[in-house]
């Protein structure tokens, strides 16, 4: 394969890579994948990408105006036989393969991981629970801003622990159902992630409920009512008390970012 | 698309998505290696001796902070310019811990918990130094990396090129080159978290042996980032025990699925079992060892 049409596939996939973050950023789907956070890095990503993909370009455009390839060549040959030129069917795949997320990327709309990304996880182990050694006797402490979702939620709770009992709160999140909780119980999911998707992990508020709600699994619910506790096995589990459940779409932001 | 399918794509591409700016650190430091040191300095900077190089090559995190996605094309640079094998593997294996910015991150997770900071380092560089001198024994003609011969930057030039536009395009071409192997390992990392269930594995927690047991192959599963492991290894703190936890930081970041491949790509065959074998036993008595000296017999 000559050097200019490998100058030209790598050229196609750094353009593809750095057309996939900026696709991302566009529609807004990039907080679907990656931590916020890590936006600036992941800009700048892209536009490393791209900057590497136009030198390619550039590259492969003075092999053509050249009669003799060598003399456009600016990666030693060691290194360009170390990187196979030689095989222009493993070359093939070698691009399908690493084209393939960057496809799937541009094409799939991303939803939020549901119930099943716990991988057979059991409810009742992933119900949140207060921290060991909160006081006994609950102290009401109001806390610095609404209850208004989980994230402040678990900032609230990391501040006063068990002390948070009888605040109110509005949560959102998926219903988890479970044949382990007790009629009139259900579980409400939300994710957290650090980096990415790939390491998120679940934070699971008990919830209870005057009647059985008409809430499916994997359904998106914004819950309001009253912070609680209810021991289980000896834990004391973060409850909400709910006084209205109502259904809602998937939030464009479905996960939490906080170091949990 | 479909829940599990959703899932399964989410996570293949955040994963590539994520691992980029890190790859992309390791392939332009790789093209500066490739640029900047010949292979005659990096003889000089050597010291002699199998285990001064060894601890050399374990602390070198300090002086180029790559995690676990950046540092093998920076190590497969090295190799190429002449630094023994069991030296390259020692890098391998201690840099993506074994550095300023996951051991910053672990402190942060662990809200500057000191112990749990030096303890994984310690772990760490523990099974780096073991399998560096152990490969320089067992195999000091081990055979070299499937990388090229050790190359200068003007080899097969017939004029010196600009050094911006020659090391773009080195990165260029490791990044292609490697990028195969992330995509794959991706795709296998997110198949797995898919597909296998671990609810039974994570219902071992309960006891000290099984609590290691259980975390060990959960983090070859996962395969999450060096800088992130941490933050996942304390949502697990109410549960595993402190040994358990140190074993998840530890042998996530030396035998992953995400990173499988890229190894075998690198390093010969021999050498990788070896690392598997000899990781997986020592990180499993020293958590072990953690667990009875932290939380009592």
């Amino acid at each position: 394969m000559s050097e200019r049409v490998t100058a030209l596939g790598r050229a196609g996939l750094l353009l593809a890579s750095a057309a996939l973050i900026a696709k991302l950023f566009a529609a807004g789907q990039m907080m679907k994948y990656i931590a916020p956070a890590l936006d600036p890095l992941t800009a700048l990503t892209g536009l490393v990408l791209g900057a590497m993909g136009a030198m390619e370009v550039r590259r492969a455009l003075r092999c053509r105006s050249r009669r003799h390839s060598a003399g456009c060549s600016s990666v030693p040959r060691a290194l360009e036989h170390d990187h196979g030129v030689e095989g222009t069917l493993e070359r093939g795949v070698t691009y399908g393969v690493v084209l393939l997320p960057l496809v799937l990327g541009m094409a799939v709309a991303p939803q939020a991981l549901g119930t099943s990304a716990l991988g057979g996880e059991r409810v009742t182990r992933l119900l949140l629970t207060f921290a060991p050694g909160s006081p006994a006797t609950p102290r009401p402490s109001a806390p610095d801003e609404p209850l208004n979702d989980i994230g402040p939620l678990l900032a609230y709770l990391r501040r006063v622990g068990e002390g948070s009992v009888g605040q109110p709160v509005r949560v959102t999140g998926m219903v988890m159902r479970s044949d382990a909780l007790e009629a009139g119980e259900f579980a409400l999911l939300r994710y957290a992630m650090v980096h990415c998707v790939a390491d998120a992990r679940p934070v699971v508020l008990l919830v209870v409920t005057p009647a059985s709600p008409d809430v499916q699994p994997d359904q998106w619910i914004e819950i309001e009512g009253e912070l609680a506790s209810r021991e289980r096995d000896g834990d004391h589990l973060v409850t909400v008390l709910a006084r209205r459940i109502k259904s809602v779409e998937e939030p464009r932001n479905p996960y939490l970012f906080v170091a949990y | 698309v479909p829940g599990r399918l959703n899932e399964l794509v989410v996570v293949f591409v955040s994963i590539v998505l994520q691992s980029q700016p890190f790859v992309l650190l390791g392939v332009f430091a790789s093209a500066l290696a490739q640029r900047y040191l010949s292979a005659e300095r990096l003889a000089r900077w050597l010291p002699s001796g199998r285990f001064s190089v060894v601890l050399l090559a374990c602390g070198f995190g300090f002086v180029a902070p790559v995690c676990d996605c950046g540092v093998i094309p920076l190590a497969r640079r090295f190799r190429a310019k002449g630094l023994p094998l069991y030296a390259t593997t020692a890098f391998i294996l201690a840099a993506p811990v074994v550095n300023p910015i996951v051991l910053a991150s672990t402190a942060v997770a662990f809200q500057a918990d000191w112990t749990i900071v030096g303890l994984r380092m310690a772990m760490t560089f523990s099974v780096a130094m073991t399998v560096g001198l152990l490969a320089s024994s067992l195999m000091p003609e081990a055979p070299p990396a499937l990388v090229a011969t050790p190359a200068t930057a003007s080899e097969g030039l017939e004029e010196p090129p600009r050094p911006l536009a020659a090391i773009a395009a080195h990165a260029a071409a490791e990044y292609v080159d490697i990028a195969l192997f992330i995509v794959l390992g991706a795709l296998f990392t997110a198949a797995t978290q898919t597909f296998v269930p671990r609810g039974d594995l994570i219902a071992l927690g309960g006891s000290r042996i099984g609590s290691v047991a259980a975390l060990m192959p959960l983090a070859t599963l996962l395969s999450i980032c060096s800088e992130a492991d941490a933050f996942v290894a304390r949502a697990f703190a109410a549960t595993f025990s402190t040994g358990a936890l140190l074993a998840f930081m530890t042998i996530g970041q030396i035998v992953d699925l995400r990173n499988g491949l890229l190894l075998f790509r690198t390093l010969p065959g021999r050498l990788v079992a070896l690392i598997v074998v000899v990781a997986y036993g020592l990180i499993f008595v020293e958590a072990l060892a953690v667990n009875r000296v932290l939380l009592g017999p």
